[in-house]
């Protein structure tokens, strides 16, 4: 459209009315190309100011459409993976239904050893197929190393498959928002992993003011706002937005109190809490708008109850690579002492975790005469519970309080409170201050035993005692070299254990100490379901009674009926309980997980001569599937013999080193004191005092060694202790010995014990499981074992149905939203269209009309400019 | 009445004729002059005799010559040039900015934006190869310089219109001084009120250059007594009678660049057009272009900075042994948030991750960067203290005060992970892009040598994809420093804005030119020359001295009658 221009009315020059005629060509002109750059690019408009709402219609689909056009590159290029995948699963399938077939042919009685051999060659054929399918690369890309598709998941030794890859599958865009997974992973699809190790211990990790905002409540975070704080007659609005940790927290709350007040915040092992000083208020916490930043750190109190500090909720800190192994497994008694007045402030702490520590009270004293300033020292009564420090009242530090708690050799330690310390703790103390220990709980740490694991290559033992974070304890499990993967748990508050070794079992227990059990790994503990022991075959129970027989080595034996028992410390009790395991008289033998590995232990403390041994009843397995006896056996392995608590006793000069032993095997004599006491005239004797722990030979000197040794056998005590000449050097034990007390300890006794089996073995869950097992079984013959190896590859048959239906129903999901995707820029396509193209007839239409136009004024110019006056003249 | 006196009454008409035929052919000679104003004699009736009782007239006179001219007119027409001018120039200025930016084409920057985050979804589906990586960071190397590209052009594009700018100042002067010299002619020419006639030729020369003045600047225009104009401009006058005052040009910087002001150099006001294209000029410089440059500059440095801090806390295919940072502080004991960083940091945290190569175990560090203000602030020192005390590591501060990591044996590698505080990518460390604004945007040297340190996984070195499934969809993501809005957001925006300035700037230049081409027809209406009308005046003066010339013939026989008696 030309723009309409207003003629004038009164006159028209000549000069109006060529630049009306040539501005009217010009524009036509201008119309005509337009239209023609319309034909020759197809496009509405050229530049987005031409139609600007339309150009970023038109901008936003071209990106919508080029984005998309790499969501269909995605597809494509996943749905040959997952094609890829589905051939290499349907390969596994083939080989499992095979191997399954070649297992149920060897359980046959009339196989001879021969083609049990040969089974088990097929078998391990099988194998090496299984596993060059593990490892299988397709673009580049390992297709069952789950996440990190660079690494070769699948490692093969004599015994066993290791998977090296982890649980986690790719991802990739299949829309602009949408993610889907282009992979499975070993773990998925050949049983990678074992179920984890996972205690039921809760680490619990302390808080520290350290501790990330976004570690609290499980890791779930807090939202970062404001909250109002106030204490009856004004508020304080504190922004937390800055925030990164509770000790953020701490010091933006201490530094906004309300108007003319001040506020402590202490970061106690679990959240925090806030006092206000101590005069009269009303305090309050409260949220700022809506929000539920208090909420969230568990100190929410919108109606006051006087100036009563507010004690915060458990904010749970997550447990995190850093975390150090000292905040976890407890808390160590403490207590803030806090004086007025800046950089005075400062927390006792016990050195050990523990509830024991709690309610020691901290106060100051002021001697008469004072002390000087710098020679402050501390009095500690453990039974009244109470440490007391005395000071300079005006001139003592809290620095100076510090380091006299610090050198005194009590088990508390002293620090300046980091959120009132601003140099070095040189505020003074107000000797009216104090303070009670509490928050103490848990245990310490048992870090230096270690564990014992049986994983691949057998047993070994894990030591802790380098590590000082968490990360470092997983670090020292997964660099054991034994196949091990542990991580931090996925509620982030304990720690996972498992196996990435197929075909081995698989077992952590302890290494003498508790460490196992504290950090929740034993696989072999009391709460241990008897169902679940023998790989799952659980204990079977002979119904008719008896199961086994318990023989002490002081010849007293008792039934027991496992018949009813749940679990493993359920059959540890009916064997403490026992009737005539406690009758009088005699020393009542115990029973107990393993010190040492895993399994249940008899320890017999009655030092009787015999063999501690258990007898199974001819019917029951009971106590083969316990692990008190062989597989195969009626009685149990010899016992571990005792060893019996000895004393070496010198004395000056020569032949005359007598060596006392007690006479049965045990615990009971260790720490008993020999004692050479002068009778000073009066009677000559030699009596064991049980209480005290004392055998005193009381003579008149001299006395020889022999003759020493004839005291004790004549007298009572001889029925417990024997004594004879130190054999070490030449020794006729005819020198005087001297008199001492103790002259000796004994000390090195031992009951005697019978170690049981671990009989709950874990093991990696799947087809390499399955197939070794079978190929071990075969080899050894042993039908039962095949038989489970065939049930472990019939659930591993039956994973790869389910795994092999999700990657089918991956394929065709990739499908579907494939020819969405087509559709899609079917309709995009056209949307852009109609924004953006030229609409050809319109355009050629409109360029016929502008040329007729065109055509039309050049005309009606000339006619006009022919048109004068001057003609007639 | 004699005879004589009728003689003398025809030859003064003969003479008027003569002289309306020689306005005739003035007119019709200039027919098709610019600017030429079309004249008129102007007839009146000669004075009267008294003869006797009788009062008779003496003929006709031409009392002058003027121009056909409605001054009002005219000064409305000068308003609507300067309107069009400015119009017009802005309205270019547009049309080149929108060339330089190449929307809805293929090869515009959101083209280039689009294959970098493809590139980088191509990575999730083949997180293992180098050659993809490789292919995301060529990508957006590629992104980075048209960024810069485009912000350099457009920079050109601004200093063409500042020199522009900076000459208008000498056509002013020029045109200023020819006003005054034609004023002073004028007046000369027409002396004041002695004659009724227009001193035409200059009058319309000096039209002529007051409209060249007003394409420049608006002006108002006030005619004096004595046939001058002053000519305003503002509040300021540039020339009044006989005077003229000079402008001169200004130098200030903005945006990097030397801006031109013009100034009246007597005052030292500085000239505020409110149209012209000087006004169009300045618009564009501050406004349109400088405007497009801050947006382009602000896309930039959310960009970098917000995909730097995603791809900061990830992890590549291998660790770095060595780094240094590409940003430094301004001193080393100086708080991070206060050392002229081009980003600040926050308050929060970060992790460091030493891996053992041998074993692959991988040791964790968190390291605090307190901004809180409650306790003393971290500085690039206490940074480099941390990360030296972990084990494997040694930082130190370069003496440009940049931050220097490097680990301690070969063994050893590191990355980062977490980053809360956005030290690391403040610093430039572990980031994808350099620079911080639209012109010096580019690819951290460090991933441009080894594409495999691309930040994909955040589980650990090549752990997984987790990192790049947040970096793929970046382009989305609800950006916290920009209130939630996402980068394509920012960036539709920008075009956005760009066309719709555009669409609006061609829509007031186009109606002004409207309007100012209506006032030119009816200024035409006026002042045009027809040569139709010229035609009717001319055979009308024509008869007219015919007519005398038979009234002197019958006078002339007349008298031969007396002379004959």
């Amino acid at each position: 459209m030309a723009p309409i221009i207003g003629i004038p009315t009164t006159r028209i020059s000549d000069i109006f009315l060529r630049e009306r005629l040539l501005s009217q060509v010009q524009h036509d002109q201008l119309q005509i190309y337009k239209s023609q750059l319309q034909l020759s690019t197809g496009q509405r408009f050229q530049a987005p100011s031409e139609d600007p709402v339309a150009a970023m219609r038109v901008i936003s689909l071209q990106r919508l459409l080029e984005r998309k056009a790499q969501v269909q590159t995605n597809l494509v290029t996943n749905q040959s993976y997952l094609s890829a995948t589905d051939t290499a699963l349907s390969n596994v399938s083939a080989i499992v239904a095979e191997v399954r077939g070649v297992a149920l042919e060897a359980l046959g009685t009339t196989n001879t050893p021969e083609q049990r051999m040969a089974a088990a060659q097929q078998v391990d054929q099988a194998l090496r197929q299984l596993f060059d399918t593990g490892n299988e690369r397709f673009r580049g890309r390992h297709l069952f190393a789950g996440a990190n598709t660079q690494l070769r998941p699948f490692l093969m030794a004599d015994d066993r498959v290791e998977y090296l890859g982890d649980e986690k599958r790719l991802a990739s865009y299949a829309d602009i928002d949408l993610l889907f997974d282009s992979n499975v992973n070993g773990h998925e699809v050949f049983g990678g992993l074992s179920a984890a190790v996972r205690g039921s211990v809760d680490l619990n990790p302390v808080m520290t003011a350290e501790t990330r905002l976004w570690e609290l409540h499980g890791g779930q975070g807090i939202s970062r706002g404001s909250l109002a704080i106030s204490d009856g007659v004004s508020t304080s609005i504190v922004d937390l937005s800055g925030a990164e940790t509770i000790g953020d927290v701490a010091a933006l709350i201490r530094a906004r109190p309300p108007d003319g007040r001040r506020v402590d915040v202490e970061i106690t092992p679990v959240g925090l809490k806030i006092a206000l000083d101590d005069a009269e208020g009303n305090l309050t916490i409260r949220e700022v708008s809506a929000g539920t930043t208090a909420k969230d750190l568990g100190i929410l109190r919108e109606v006051g109850i006087g100036n009563v500090p507010v004690e915060g909720t458990d904010l749970n800190p997550v447990l995190r690579n850093t975390t150090l192994l000292d905040d976890c497994f407890g808390v160590r008694a403490r207590t803030v002492v806090r004086s007025a007045g800046p950089d005075s402030d400062f927390i006792v702490e016990a050195q050990l975790r523990g509830g024991e520590w709690n309610g020691f009270s901290v106060q100051f004293a002021v001697d008469d005469p004072p002390i000087a300033p710098g020679n402050e020292y501390v009095s500690y009564d453990e039974d009244a519970r109470s440490i007391t420090v005395h000071v300079a009242a005006g001139q003592t530090r809290a620095r100076d309080v510090v380091a006299a708690i610090n050198d005194a050799g009590i088990p508390f330690t002293a620090r300046l409170d980091p959120l009132d310390a601003v140099d070095d703790g040189r505020g003074f103390i107000d000797p009216a201050a104090h303070g009670e220990t509490a928050w103490g709980a848990g245990e310490e740490f048992d870090q230096d035993s270690g564990v014992s694991v049986q994983n691949a290559g057998g047993w070994q033992t894990v030591s802790f005692a380098a590590a000082e974070r968490v990360e470092d304890l997983l670090n020292l499990l997964n660099d054991a070299g034994i196949g091990l993967k542990a991580k931090i748990n996925d509620q982030g508050n304990g720690i996972d254990v498992r196996s990435r070794a197929s075909g081995v079992d698989f077992s952590v227990g302890e290494n003498g100490g508790t460490t196992a059990a504290q950090l929740g790994l034993r696989t072999f503990t009391e709460e241990t379901l008897l169902a679940d022991l023998d790989y799952g075959r659980g204990v079977p129970d002979y119904a008719e009674g008896t199961d086994f027989t318990i023989t002490r080595s002081d010849g007293v034996s008792f039934e027991i009926d496992v018949s009813g028992a749940r679990t493993v410390g359920d059959v540890i009790r009916r064997i403490d309980e026992h009737p005539v395991n406690n009758e009088p008289g005699g020393v009542p033998l115990s029973a107990r997980l393993a010190v040492a590995g895993n399994g249940i232990e008899l320890v017999d403390e009655s030092g009787g001569p015999g063999e501690v041994t258990v007898t199974r009843h001819m019917l029951s397995t009971a106590a083969i599937a316990l692990g008190l006896i062989a597989p195969g056996e009626e009685t149990s392995a010899p016992h571990h013999p005792g060893a019996v608590a000895q004393a070496t006793v010198p004395s000056a000069g020569e032949n005359n080193d007598l060596i006392f032993r007690a006479l049965g095997h045990g615990t009971e004599w260790n720490g008993v004191q020999i004692v050479f006491e002068d009778a000073e005239g009066g009677e000559e004797s030699s009596l064991f005092d049980q209480g005290a722990g004392r055998l005193v030979f009381r003579f008149d000197a001299p006395k020889t060694a022999n003759e020493i040794i004839d005291m004790l056998a004549s007298s009572g005590a001889g029925a417990h202790f024997t004594a004879e000449l130190d054999p070490t050097h030449a020794n006729d034990g005819t020198g005087e010995v001297d008199f001492g007390d103790p002259k000796g300890t004994m000390a090195g006794g031992a009951p005697a014990v019978l170690t049981g089996r671990d009989v709950n073995p874990q093991e990696v869950d799947g087809v390499f499981t399955a197939l070794l097992r079978l190929r071990a079984a075969l080899q050894q013959e042993d039908v039962r074992e095949i038989q489970r190896a065939i049930d472990l590859l019939d659930d591993a048959a039956l994973n790869l149905t389910f795994v092999r239906a999700e990657v089918g129903s991956r394929q065709q999901g990739l499908d579907v939203m494939q020819r969405r995707l087509e559709d899609e820029e079917l309709v995009l396509r056209e949307v852009l269209s109609v924004e953006f193209d030229a609409d050809l007839v319109k355009v050629v239409s409109d360029l016929a009309g502008r040329q007729a136009a065109y055509e039309a004024s050049l005309r009606a110019s000339a006619t006009i400019f022919q048109m004068t006056l001057l003609n007639y003249l | 009445m004699s005879l004589y006196s009728s003689i003398r009454l025809a030859s003064n008409a003969l003479r008027a004729n003569e002289i309306g035929l020689a306005v005739v052919g003035q007119n019709i000679a200039n027919a098709n002059t610019p600017g030429y104003i079309r004249e008129e004699a102007v007839f009146a009736p000669a004075g009267t005799e008294r003869r006797g009782n009788l009062i008779l007239g003496l003929g006709v006179r031409v009392e002058a010559v003027i121009q056909k001219i409605d001054h009002f007119l005219e000064e409305r027409l000068r308003g609507a040039v300067s309107e069009r001018a400015g119009g017009e120039a802005l309205e270019q200025m547009y049309a080149q900015l929108e060339g330089i930016v190449g929307e809805l084409s293929d090869t515009d920057l959101s083209t280039a934006l689009n294959d970098f985050f493809s590139s980088i979804a191509e990575v999730l589906n083949q997180p293992e190869s180098v050659s993809v990586r490789n292919l995301a960071m060529l990508q957006g190397k590629t992104l980075a310089q048209d960024v810069s590209r485009m912000s350099q052009r457009v920079r050109t594009l601004r200093a063409d219109a500042n020199k522009r700018i900076g000459d208008m100042a000498e056509d002013i002067n020029r045109l200023v001084e020819e006003i005054r010299v034609l004023n002073v002619r004028i007046a000369e020419t027409e002396g004041g009120d002695l004659s009724n006639s227009d001193a035409v030729g200059l009058r319309d020369q000096r039209l002529v250059a007051l409209e060249n003045l007003s394409r420049l600047i608006d002006i108002r225009v006030v005619e004096q007594e004595s046939g001058g104009v002053t000519v305003y401009t503002g509040g300021d006058f540039l020339v009044f009678d006989g005077v003229s005052r000079e402008v001169e040009v200004v130098l200030e910087t903005d945006r990097g660049l030397n801006t031109a002001h013009i100034h009246l150099s007597e005052t030292d006001s500085r000239l505020m057009p409110a149209a012209g294209e000087l006004r169009g000029l300045i618009d564009a410089r501050d406004t349109v272009l400088g405007g497009f440059l801050d947006e382009l500059d602000d896309f930039a440095r959310t960009l970098i900075w917000e995909f730097n801090r995603l791809h900061s806390g990830g992890q590549g295919l291998k660790g770095y042994t060595s780094l240094t940072g590409e940003h430094a502080v301004d001193g080393a004991r100086l708080p991070l948030d206060e050392a002229g960083l081009p980003f600040i940091p926050e308050n929060g945290s970060f992790q460091v991750l030493v891996r053992n190569r041998n074993t692959g175990m991988t040791r964790t560090t968190d390291i605090r960067v307190d901004l809180s203000g409650t306790r003393e602030k971290t500085t690039l020192e206490g940074l480099a203290a941390a990360l030296d005390a972990i084990d494997g590591l040694s930082a130190t501060i370069t003496a440009d005060g940049k931050l220097h990591v490097q680990s301690d044996s070969p063994d050893h590698d590191f990355s980062f992970a977490h980053d809360t505080s956005g030290a690391l990518a403040a610093l430039g460390i572990n980031t994808f892009f350099t620079g911080s604004s639209a012109v010096d945007m580019g690819i951290n040297s460090a991933i441009a040598r080894d594409p495999e340190l691309f930040a994909a996984s955040r589980g650990g070195i090549g752990a997984d994809t987790d990192n790049a499934v947040d970096l793929a969809r970046f382009l989305d993501l609800p950006l916290a420093t920009r209130d939630g809005a996402t980068l394509a957001v920012l960036y539709d925006r920008m075009v956005g804005e760009m066309a719709q300035g555009s669409t609006v700037a061609q829509a007031v230049a186009e109606g002004a030119k409207v309007f100012e081409v209506t006032l030119r027809g009816q200024k035409m209406a006026t002042s045009g020359v027809s040569l139709d009308e010229e035609a009717v005046k001319m055979m009308a003066y024509q008869h007219a001295f015919q007519a005398s010339s038979r009234f002197i013939a019958t006078i002339n026989e007349l008298f031969g009658i007396l002379v004959n008696l």
